[in-house]
């Protein structure tokens, strides 16, 4: 028998011994850090998934089962899709362009520029401000009449912007500070991708008449589709998740224009106390993200292979 | 390929052998410091009387120790260390929480069953930790005490802290919604800074003579009047004065909302006119808060608005004098009934305190009338002993508290206040944005809330 013919069945028989003889160990060392993961993460949604079904308030003592009244509840409730509808919209807006602005600007620090590291060093500052932080701040900078834009505004002869004031003004803010707070991350990510580019392939590309927006189509943005598909994954999730900066900026107003369905659900938990309903609300976002995410790994796979 | 087999083999047993030793020496070393770590036993069932230690953990929002207090901060601090002096076995544990964090950490709290002896609350929270049982009744401690009795109570606040006739809360100090005027920008406009607009009639009327473009420029930079309408509670509270003074009120008896009547929607159509019909307010006022509006009024932006008692001693008075700035009742509409709204703030001891005797006793000590004195000369006492003191009367508290007293209503007895007020407040944003029109906004916030909340 020839050695490649011997070499299935002996290596799957060294990585079956290979388990018996060391998992234990290694499965001890890692089960405080699964343990933990396991009582915060897991036994949190299955707890947070069976109170879905309790009319189960704060303010009550009395926390009967009701079965799928929550979920019906919300299948009537015109404020949940609502909110579900912004934040689909919000998703469409906010991930393509902060996947955007990081590429866009990890393509210029790939270049070999003076004072690199120290723009690179800049252009990461909003990504290590906290989120509430940046939110507070933003609020002061977009605020219509005390704002420092609408200063600038005003005096470049543009008038005053009702930034937080407005529907779409207050939208648009949100997206806005939202992506600067965002766009690091990407750029990170797509930089450290644009470095795994073998130079040669650009050298191959020049030499064949290539211009730089046929090497950017060409070359650049197909190397760099697993890395997109992984923002895209994560920019989205993080959308969805999204409460801290409508918290900080607008509280989910004027009117109902910037309540979005993870604000929605934080107001029903920690507002009104309705954690039941709260929770029903939670499982939604889950299943949601979860169908996103499939498509995109699928997406993912797709193309990789 | 056969002896390459046997040394892996050799070579993931030894490896787990040898991973196996330091692990077990670092678990145990993890759980010596985790015992270490473990808190000293608490002594418990402990007393006052019998000399036993004891811990009060008490929740508020008053740094009791905060630099720069004003006289009613350091008649608690004086009050507070009495106490202690007077009671040795007696520790008093702080956690200062921001006051609009104050109901969430509690109600969480006490969910986990760690809830603090003694919380600082809102009046409007009292209702939903009365029916949720988390704060204990205060009617055997309150029943024949010489101050802290019903009797001696405010009756708006009082209505606010009782629940089935049982008491709740020690009320601190109350608020009102007042208008301010700024008496300098009256008189520039030709108006009497001594006759301000004592009903709603007058009340637009001023503010047209008012709002001005005072530089040329073609913007408004005077308006003349201000209003809350942001994403805070106060823009309900602001809200619901002009909806009382017109006859309407907030819920009924069983809970459910009646603000859509006449009154509510000429309240949501008074606030539409103001900004879009009359032009007298700025669109902005759905995103400036309630210290941007105090702003507003001491820069000038605003000629008059509705804000808060809390604003007339250190940010109106302080920062223009009283030479400028006045003080009146919210104008009612014409044939209409004076109307506020009054909140407040309480003392409650929690239903989970093992030492209820000890919390009582250390409230009535920082409730003294000495302490209720020094507050009641920053904001408005909630005790007629203290309205009616000689060092009170003739003060701004003391006729604010008048005011208070005969026209104040308080917070809705709904465990949903909440949801109420939300509904509220966006119905009036759309509203002032033009997006639907005020009896439509109205009519569907109580209809909302009335399908989803009413009653629970």
């Amino acid at each position: 028998m020839s050695a490649s013919t011997r070499t299935e069945p002996t290596t799957k028989t060294r990585r079956r011994r290979r388990r018996v003889t060391y998992s234990l160990s290694e499965f001890l060392w890692i089960a405080p850090a699964a343990a933990f993961v396991i009582f915060f993460t897991f036994f949190a949604a299955v707890f947070a998934v069976r109170i879905s079904f309790y009319d189960y308030s704060l303010a009550s003592v009395v926390r009967p089962f009701v079965g799928l009244g929550n979920y019906i509840q919300l299948w009537n409730d015109s404020a949940y899709w609502h909110s579900m509808g912004l934040s689909f919209l919000f998703a469409a807006i906010d991930v393509p362009l902060t996947i955007l602005i990081g590429f866009i600007l990890a393509l210029m620090l790939n270049q070999p520029l003076a004072g690199r590291s120290v723009f690179r060093s800049a252009l990461l500052l909003p990504w290590v401000i906290s989120m509430v932080i940046a939110g507070y701040m933003l609020k002061w900078i977009f605020s219509d009449s005390a704002g420092i834009l609408n200063y600038f505004l005003t005096e470049l002869g543009f008038g005053r912007v009702r930034w937080l004031s407005t529907a779409w003004g207050a939208f648009s803010t949100i997206a806005i500070s939202h992506a600067w707070k965002a766009y690091p991350f990407g750029m990170v990510i797509l930089l450290a991708g644009l470095q795994g580019i073998p130079k040669d392939l650009y050298e191959v590309a020049e030499i064949d008449g290539a211009n730089a927006f046929q090497r950017l189509i060409n070359i650049t943005i197909p190397f760099l589709v697993p890395q997109f598909l992984i923002l895209f994954i994560l920019r989205t999730l993080n959308s969805f998740n999204m409460v801290d900066i409508i918290f900080a900026m607008t509280q989910g107003g004027p009117g109902n224009a910037t309540e979005f369905v993870s604000f929605y659900m934080y107001q029903r938990a920690f507002a009104y106390l309705d954690l039941g309903y709260a929770t029903a609300i939670a499982v939604t976002i889950l299943v949601v993200n979860i169908v996103l995410a499939l498509v995109y790994l699928r997406v993912l796979r797709s193309r990789t292979t | 390929m056969q002896m390459s087999k046997e040394i892996s083999m050799q070579y993931y047993s030894l490896r787990a052998a040898v991973s196996r030793r330091p692990f077990i020496l670092v678990t145990v070393f993890l759980l010596l410091i985790l015992s270490a770590c473990a808190p000293a036993v608490q002594e418990s069932g402990g007393s006052a009387q019998s000399g036993q230690p004891v811990t009060l953990r008490v929740q508020t929002s008053i740094d009791f120790y905060a630099e720069n207090a004003h006289s009613g901060i350091l008649a608690y601090r004086a009050a507070h260390e009495k106490f202690l002096e007077d009671n040795p076995n007696i520790r008093v544990e702080f956690e200062i929480v921001p006051g609009f964090e104050l109901y969430k950490q509690f109600i969480v709290a006490a969910e986990a069953g760690n809830a603090p002896d003694i919380t600082y609350q809102g009046a409007a929270n009292t209702y939903t930790l009365a029916v949720s049982e988390q704060i204990l009744p205060l009617n055997e401690f309150m029943e024949n005490h010489p101050y802290l009795n019903a009797e001696n109570l405010q009756s708006a606040i009082l209505a606010v802290e009782t629940v089935d006739g049982k008491y709740y809360g020690i009320p601190t100090t109350t608020d009102a919604r007042l208008l301010y005027f700024r008496k300098d920008l009256l008189a520039e406009a030709g108006l009497d800074p001594n006759q301000p607009p004592a009903t709603r009639e007058e009340l637009i009327e001023f503010a047209q003579t008012l709002t001005m473009d005072k530089d040329g420029d073609g913007t408004i930079d005077q308006w003349g009047y201000g209003f809350m309408a942001d994403n805070t509670l106060h823009t309900p509270h602001m809200w619901l004065a002009h909806v009382w003074a017109g006859g309407g009120d907030l819920v009924d008896e069983e809970g459910r909302a009646i603000f859509d009547s006449e009154a509510g929607i000429a309240a949501a159509k008074f606030y539409y006119d103001l900004v879009n019909t009359y032009e007298v307010s700025p669109p902005e006022v759905i995103a400036t808060d309630i210290d941007a509006s105090v702003r507003a009024l001491v820069s000038g932006e605003y000629a008059m608005a509705v804000l808060g008692s809390w604003s007339w001693p250190n940010d109106l008075v302080g920062a223009l004098g009283e030479e400028k700035i006045g003080w009146t009742k919210v104008p009612p509409p014409e044939g209409g009934q004076d109307a506020t709204f009054s909140g407040g703030w309480s003392w409650m001891i929690s239903s989970q305190s093992e030492h209820p005797e000890e919390a009582w006793a250390y409230l009535e000590a920082i409730n003294s009338e000495e302490v209720a004195l020094a507050l009641g000369k920053v904001d408005i006492p909630t005790r007629q002993s203290i309205l009616s003191h000689p060092e009170v009367q003739g003060l701004f508290v003391a006729e604010a508290g008048a005011y208070a007293s005969e026209a104040a209503h308080g917070n809705p007895q709904v465990v949903t206040t909440q949801a109420l007020f939300d509904g509220i407040r966006q119905a009036l944003q759309d509203v002032i944005q033009g997006r639907v029109s005020p009896e439509e906004a109205i009519t569907k916030a109580a209809a909302d809330y009335n399908t989803q909340y009413a009653g629970r």
